[in-house]
């Protein structure tokens, strides 16, 4: 009986994805950046298990305050992973290398495939890191106080997806406006004052239901399993992530027909 | 076809304006396999924006530049295109990755550019001539059959231009071709079999340096009792390219020695010494470009200033 082969990776793909991945490892903040991710998440877990609360079902966070620790691991992670994705398009524009990437890899879908792809997964590297500092100070400090189920392993998760998906945003918008700076002052302008303001209006509108359809909704919606069920602006955790998945997928779109589509 | 498949680089009828100015304008020109060719302008010439063109980094509004690369094309930018933060061997991995060659490679140009002691320190470090090296050593990473190098010779010292001149012409005796840009004739004319001069976005000249320099003939040094009268009695004759040197002998351009012979004796004035020398290249750059733009590298040797290709 004949086994199934893998599909074997093209060689142009395995090369730009490699100079990708060393274009990452090449800086120090590179390769310095996971395991600084992993301590800062066993810091803060350590310590918002030792100081907080266990699973509180009828509060806003269920899974309880000794988990603050963790969600600010992941959102962390999630910010690092973006300001990666912008930095690994951006950059290229900045100091002028896309010129040269584009010459190494002519063919401008698998640039593209590549940085998006690199940038993806190690932003799941940044994210995974966080989360297993984070995991390990609860279970060195929060064993009485944290409830070791599948709704933390929904946080842990969702958290995984939402460092991807931004690092994908981030690798577009940095294609599209070609700049680190900038592409880091959409997402956090867009983030922190845009999208909060949508919040406000749309909830004195009468229509705050709309906002479980903006990018930062979304992201707290995937983490936040099961918790602020009452809250009108976060979409129910599956729909969180489906909506995230279609932000990261449009980011990257216009990423890669502005790359196509225009001049280096 | 067969033509075709002789030449390396083919480029007509290029046209590209920005923004309403005119970059390039009805630009042709090729490039033969196995030689060295120099596009030679001032800045804001049209050169970079070429060698953008040709290497599909920029889009033509009308016209065809093509390169006939069997066995790759390494290219150096006018923008290196290095990124601060990385080691200069880091730098060169990063590409020695996209280019699909091993660490064996990268030792080797790290070595055989002399950048071998600079290996582990940031770019941001070191100096312009070592970035410079850097680059053509990214540009030579996968061997390649063509090389298009943007101002190879800035921020080189004198060694390692000499350096660069000998590897192009061992390139050129391999077989393979380059086309590089400069902003100045005198570097460019001793290691190059054909001169494209670009100005303005137009072909000011397309042809060897030979010939270039027979355009542009030796001025006449001349030693006179009064250099002024022979200087009118030339002007009067065609001969206004003239002029009087610090020494007091004058300078006469385009006219022969015995030309010169008859308008002395025609000033009634005694000649003296007579020497010919060459125009220098630059000099015939800002003449076919009609600019006053300084040379940009130091000026080689008399000797090699048409070199002997």
């Amino acid at each position: 009986m004949m086994l199934p082969t893998l599909p074997t990776v093209p060689a142009e793909v395995n090369r730009a994805a490699t100079a990708e991945l060393r274009k990452i490892t090449a800086v120090r903040s590179g390769w310095m950046l996971p395991p600084v991710l992993a301590a800062v998440g066993f810091v803060v877990a350590s310590a918002s298990a030792l100081r907080g609360s266990g699973p509180q079902p009828r509060e806003a966070l269920v899974t309880g305050t000794a988990t603050v620790g963790l969600y600010l691991a992941i959102a962390v992670a999630v910010g690092a992973a973006a300001i990666g994705g912008a930095v690994a398009a951006g950059d290229e524009y900045r100091y002028r290398g896309m010129d040269l990437t584009a010459l190494f890899t002519p063919d401008r879908n698998v640039l593209f495939g590549a940085k998006a792809g690199v940038a993806a997964a190690y932003s799941l590297v940044l994210a995974a890191c966080a989360e297993i500092g984070a995991a390990l100070g609860l279970l060195a400090f929060g064993r009485h106080t944290v409830e070791f189920g599948w709704r933390l392993v929904g946080v842990f998760g969702g958290g995984l997806l939402a460092a991807v998906c931004w690092g994908v945003i981030g690798v577009g918008l940095g294609l599209l406006v070609r700049s680190p700076n900038l592409a880091v002052i959409a997402m956090a302008g867009w983030l922190f004052i845009l999208e909060p303001l949508i919040w406000l209006v749309a909830k004195g509108a009468g229509i705050a239901g709309v906002v479980v359809l903006l990018p930062g909704s979304a992201t707290i919606g995937s983490v936040a399993v099961g918790s602020f069920p009452e809250s009108p602006f976060l979409p129910p955790n599956a729909a969180s992530a489906v909506v995230l998945v279609i932000w990261a997928v449009a980011a990257g779109a216009a990423g890669w027909w502005y790359l196509r589509t225009r001049d280096i | 076809m067969s033509a075709a498949r002789s030449l390396a680089v083919s480029i007509s009828g290029l046209h590209k304006q920005f923004e309403g100015a005119v970059a390039l304008r009805d630009v042709g020109f090729s490039v033969p396999a196995g030689t060295t060719a120099a596009l030679v302008g001032p800045p804001g010439s049209g050169k970079s924006t070429l060698i953008h063109i040709l290497l599909g980094l920029l889009r033509a509004d009308s016209g065809v530049a093509e390169t006939f690369d069997g066995g790759g094309i390494g290219a150096v930018l006018q923008q290196r295109g290095l990124h601060p933060a990385r080691t200069v061997r880091a730098q060169l991995r990063v590409y020695a990755a996209a280019a699909g060659v091993d660490d064996e490679r990268v030792d080797a140009l790290l070595a055989m550019l002399r950048l071998d002691e600079a290996a582990a320190t940031r770019v941001r470090d070191v100096p312009d001539g070592l970035r410079t090296r850097l680059a053509v050593a990214q540009a030579l990473l996968a061997q390649p059959r063509l090389l298009v190098l943007d101002d190879p010779f800035e921020g080189l010292e004198s060694p390692e231009r000499a350096w660069l001149f000998d590897y192009l012409r061992a390139h050129a005796r391999r077989g393979g071709t380059t086309l590089f840009t400069s902003q100045s004739l005198a570097a460019a004319v001793p290691v190059c079999d054909q001169v494209i001069v670009l100005s303005a976005g137009s072909v000011a000249y397309q042809g060897s340096p030979r010939r270039l320099r027979r355009n542009h003939p030796d001025r006449l040094v001349v030693a006179a009792s009064s250099p002024i009268a022979l200087a009118t009695t030339l002007a009067a004759q065609g001969f206004t390219d003239a002029v009087m040197r610090s020494d007091g002998r004058l300078a006469v351009a385009e006219a022969s020695r015995a030309e010169i012979e008859a308008a002395a004796a025609l000033a009634r004035v005694h000649l003296g010494e007579v020497v010919a020398e060459p125009v220098h290249p630059d000099r015939v750059l800002a003449i076919l470009t009609k600019s006053s733009a300084p040379p940009a590298y130091p000026a080689p040797a008399p000797a090699t200033m048409y070199g002997t290709r």
